[in-house]
């Protein structure tokens, strides 16, 4: 205390890094506060991935699929259309024969038939025939989630295909908009028997290229990409750490305003610290806290609980980038929270903000169970929550898509950030007795 | 003297209530002065404005000659406050919650250090350092409490209710500091409180504050002077009925009559006899158990402005 008065310096003008080593310190000593951000959601990962994986993709799953099969094909007819274009094919007598002897043994069909009829695809869908107008009526109805078209000539044009190599039989199919996921698994199905069938014809005419299936839509089709499986562990990890790293803006909040109270902030700023340093402080502690809370819960369920084992170094890069999006929105609604509090001079809105923001914020993001299909209105709004687009993005990255993928729900959370950050430093006040 | 801080008819108000209104004061080089009043007299709210925390609705506070509002880092740099409230951060320790103030006064390194150890040592917590804040006891953290305000060397140091609730032993040790920042480093020194006695052995000036206003100044002994040099009467009895207490205030002599917790209590002037308190007694046929004369203490001088204990 020699030598007059403390002049500025560069470092008292930018006191974010003492702010955030005085707000680790104080977090990693808040014994409670650990507790409820690693313990508690490690302690629900465990039971929801344990006990209702069966909900998830993890296990079978029951997602009554209704289909209204369209049969607009004649076989006999089509037989006989076939027969006439061999006929007219020129070829030696000798091959025709072998190809119409091979005709006999393909039956369109019936591999249309036993693929929708097969054991492992009645756990999944229901299938209705049902004339055309009706299956479209109740598509629009969403009562069914896709109408499968067999169209007129499918065996002659098939047949064609795979023996003659001209075109190939093309199933039509209609998805519903309102169920993406549940239209998109029929999509893939069918798809994946047009690839079968276009299989076949390769070996029969030792020409490639895949027949292509035209898809009509009633609106927008969501094609369901196939990527790695996600475990219901990983899925409740991702649910489970999106949703905890929310109560670190509460508790970052909370102990802001307790810093006023108990007239830390007066000393703060008695310093020369600008208010806003310290609102940006509160920022920045909130998403370093909630970047290494979710990124120490991946890795003790993957330790624990083996929810990401096997994960490609590519997962984790993508997990952290997903996390520090994630962490900066919620350091950004922590400090939306702070200056709620300083504005209304009590700590009420960060107790309104764990008890119940938290708890809507989890559902519409999709923590306790996925939202994606359940119904378009709920999933897209869970897609704005910055739990749910972490979450989305989340297991993007765990089926292994890359940042194409799951770049747009980290935008999402980015922009979304910046937004609750401008509302918070517009809210916040500039004098200590504001 | 020359004045290192003068406050010039604050106000302030809020939601309507007034809780300073027109304080003046004055701060010289090397002084030690007390600011005195109750509870929700203004004091807090004054050294809130002083400090540039608060900004007062009419009135101006200057520091060396210039407007602290329009400018306020200079006396920032200069002010050290001790607010009342324990402004610590009870889950780090001593060492960690001076090393983060000392770093937001620009204190790196060996500054940072020197400025901790000095500050520790001064309030005689060195051999506590590391340990949390909520491990020490409530004078412990007063103590701390005050190093923090001393890290950047400040010029003048002003002290709010410092000594609230903890124990003589540790009272003695903040009286103790707060003698040597005065005396020994030549610091500035305001210090609030409603303890008539820490003002007593500390001050060479006082303010009284009541309602928001500065009801008395000047050194101790012109205050004291307010409410005459014969100090005060205190009447014990059995009883204390309306007509006694009316039967004093119309002896010749008495200044202000308070039932108090101890008794009736009379300030008063020379002429003021004490047989003829005890002939009103008798007349309001009560019993006196004891009589008492006392000098007269800021106390009494509270009592003498307002009719009211001071820690009413």
């Amino acid at each position: 205390m020699a030598g007059g008065p403390a002049e500025p310096s560069a470092a008292r003008s930018f006191p974010l890094l003492a702010f955030l080593r005085k707000d680790l310190l104080i977090q990693l000593r808040d014994l409670k506060e650990l507790a409820l951000i690693l313990l508690m959601p490690m302690i629900l990962i465990g039971i929801l991935g344990l006990a209702l994986g069966q909900f998830i993709a993890g296990g079978p799953v029951q997602l009554d699929i209704e289909v209204a099969l369209v049969q607009a094909d004649d076989p006999a007819a089509g037989r006989a259309e076939f027969t006439r274009r061999l006929a007219q094919a020129e070829m030696p007598l000798p091959q025709r024969v072998a190809l119409a002897a091979a005709a006999l043994g393909i039956e369109p069909r019936e591999m249309v038939d036993a693929l929708l009829n097969s054991p492992e695809l009645a756990e999944l869908m229901t299938i209705h025939e049902l004339p055309a107008d009706e299956a479209h009526t109740k598509l629009a109805a969403d009562e069914v989630q896709a109408v499968i078209t067999v169209p007129a000539g499918f065996t002659a044009d098939t047949l064609s295909g795979m023996l003659l190599a001209e075109g190939g039989g093309q199933l039509a199919v209609g998805l519903s908009e309102a169920s993406p996921l549940r239209a998109g698994i029929v999509n893939d199905i069918v798809t994946a028997f047009a690839r079968e069938v276009s299989f076949q014809s390769a070996l029969s005419q030792e020409l490639l290229g895949p027949p292509a299936v035209p898809v009509s839509t009633t609106g927008t089709v969501e094609e369901v990409a196939v990527g790695r499986s996600v475990s219901s562990v990983a899925f409740y990890t991702f649910g489970m750490a999106t949703m905890f790293a929310l109560f670190v803006a509460g508790s970052i909040s909370g102990r802001a305003y307790l810093e006023r109270a108990h007239f830390t902030f007066e000393r703060v700023l008695m310093s020369g610290a600008k208010p806003l340093a310290f609102l940006l402080s509160k920022t920045l502690a909130g998403a370093v806290i909630a970047f290494f809370q979710v990124m120490t819960l991946f890795v003790a369920a993957t330790l624990l609980l083996g929810a990401f084992r096997g994960q490609p170094a590519e997962f984790w890069f993508g997990s952290a980038g997903i996390a520090a999006a994630l962490a900066l929105a919620v350091g950004a609604l922590g400090a939306l929270v702070t200056s709620i509090n300083f504005r209304s001079n009590n700590q009420a809105m960060s107790n309104v903000f764990n008890s119940v923001v938290v708890t809507l914020l989890a559902v519409l993001g999709g923590s306790f169970f996925p939202v994606e299909d359940s119904g378009s209105l709920l999933g897209i709004i869970g897609g704005f929550t910055p739990n749910g687009a972490a979450l989305n993005g989340f297991l993007d990255a765990a089926k292994g898509f890359g940042p194409p993928a799951y770049g747009p729900d980290m935008v999402r959370m980015l922009v979304g950030g910046a937004v609750l950050l401008a509302v918070a430093v517009a809210l916040f006040p500039r004098k200590a007795d504001a | 003297m020359s004045p290192m801080l003068v406050a010039t008819d604050l106000r302030k108000a809020y939601n309507g209530t007034v809780a300073v209104d027109d304080v003046s004061l004055r701060l010289g080089r090397g002084e030690s002065v007390g600011l005195l009043g109750p509870n929700g007299a203004g004091k807090s709210t004054t050294i809130a404005m002083l400090s540039t925390l608060v900004k007062p609705d009419a009135g101006r506070v200057e520091y060396a000659g210039e407007d602290v509002n329009s400018n306020p880092e200079p006396v920032r740099r200069a002010l050290g406050v001790v607010p009342q409230e324990i402004a610590l951060y009870p889950e780090l320790s001593a060492q960690e919650n001076l090393e983060f103030f000392g770093g937001l006064y620009g204190l790196r390194g060996a500054a940072l250090k020197d400025a901790i150890d000095d500050a520790l040592e001064l309030v005689g917590l060195t051999e506590r350092r590391r340990d949390q804040i909520k491990k020490y006891s409530g004078g412990m953290k007063r103590r701390i409490n005050i190093a923090a305000a001393l890290l950047h060397d400040p010029k003048i140091v002003i002290m709010d209710e410092p000594t609230v609730g903890i124990d003589p032993q540790s009272r003695n040790h903040i009286l103790d500091t707060v003698r040597r920042l005065n005396v020994e480093r030549g610091l500035t020194v305001l210090y609030t409180s409603h303890y008539m006695e820490e003002v007593e052995q500390l001050c060479d000036r006082v303010y009284v504050m009541d309602h928001g206003k500065v009801i008395a100044e000047g050194s101790l002994k012109d205050v004291r002077a307010l409410a005459g040099d014969e100090g005060t009467v205190l009447l014990q009895a059995d009883r204390y009925p309306d007509d006694l207490l009316e039967a004093l205030r119309k002896l010749r002599g008495a200044g202000q009559v308070a039932l108090l917790d101890d008794g009736v209590r009379l300030t008063r002037s020379g002429e003021l006899a004490l047989m003829e308190v005890m002939h009103a007694a008798e007349a309001a046929g009560v019993t006196v158990t004891n009589l008492s004369v006392s000098t007269t203490s800021l106390e009494d001088v509270f009592l003498h402005l307002t009719g009211r204990k001071l820690r009413d």
